[in-house]
């Protein structure tokens, strides 16, 4: 049964960015394993990690990204802020910039005793990273 | 050792997102240890309330690897220092492979970063290391690449503001 579920930074899904910066809206398109689920981020352009990362150049931090494929993963599963145990592989293709809506694309499936997630996040210029991460399934299940 | 003035000398991160405190040794080319002591005024505790549980203070992951991180480039850019993007290079993650979390950092503990360089070149370098608190490893990292780039190699909104 598909079921499509949203939240928002208020909540406490995204907390790196210093409050509600980020909106996730998740939409689950399938409760099977695996789970497919989208989401997407606006990054506030006022945010404060972007006076420090960097003055003059301003540019979101490459794992904030994990955070926000982790905050995927939870709002979909019910989970606050599921912690990965193991990180496969991160490719960082392109920068995310202040004013960016990106897309986080992600499938979980269940292998063992672990959740894989697979993800890949989008902005319009294309893809900016792709993830392969691990949490426990004790942690994450639906 | 260095503090955070000598840091900030070599690295262009800043506040809110300067995550290292202090190096502690270094053997330039090869090796360097840092330290970053986690608080509980860290922002990314401000929405926790006071019927928060006491795991949702773990140190959140990607935090704790961008501090890592900041580690590495300190060893990358220790004989090169870069703490302007615009007159030096653009400090860009490019891939991070098999890193394993075995254990959290909390509000009070001082972690210890360990970074190893495996090969650098004059634009790119690869790097692999832990991050430990007192003496046990809570996060073991296979490999991380890091590439430097000019500024105008990136998106034309990304250049130098000219005004």
């Amino acid at each position: 049964m598909d079921s499509r579920r949203r939240t928002a930074a208020s909540d406490g899904a995204v907390p790196l960015l210093h409050g509600a910066d980020l909106t996730v809206v998740v939409d689950v398109v399938s409760g099977r394993t695996p789970m497919a689920i989208t989401s997407r981020v606006w990054v506030d352009p006022d945010a404060p990690v972007f006076s420090g990362h960097y003055p003059g150049c301003a540019l979101l931090p490459g794992l904030y990204l994990l955070e926000c494929v982790s905050s995927t993963v939870g709002v979909a599963t019910g989970v606050r802020r599921p912690r990965p145990h193991r990180i496969e592989r991160i490719r960082f293709l392109s920068p995310v910039r202040p004013d960016d809506e990106f897309a986080v694309e992600a499938e979980l499936a269940r292998e063992g005793d672990a959740v894989t997630c697979t993800a890949t996040v989008s902005t319009n210029a294309g893809t900016a990273a792709s993830f392969r991460v691990r949490y426990r399934a004790s942690e994450v299940s639906w | 050792m260095i503090g955070v003035r000598g840091i900030r000398r070599i690295l262009p991160h800043r506040h809110p997102i300067l995550l290292v405190d202090v190096v502690t040794d270094v053997e330039p080319g090869s090796r360097l240890t840092a330290h970053k002591a986690v608080t509980a005024n860290e922002p990314c505790y401000r929405h926790l309330g006071d019927d928060a549980e006491e795991s949702s203070y773990a140190y959140p992951v990607g935090l704790l690897l961008e501090s890592w991180a900041q580690s590495s480039l300190l060893l990358v850019c220790w004989q090169r220092p870069n703490p302007d993007v615009l007159a030096g290079k653009v400090e860009l993650a490019s891939g991070i492979r098999k890193v394993d979390v075995l254990a959290a950092a909390y509000p009070g503990d001082l972690v210890e970063h360990r970074v190893e360089t495996v090969r650098v070149t004059d634009d790119a370098a690869i790097v692999t290391g832990a991050s430990l608190v007192n003496g046990r490893t809570i996060m073991s990292v296979g490999q991380f690449s890091v590439a430097l780039r000019d500024v105008d190699e990136l998106s034309p909104v990304l250049r130098k503001e000219e005004n």
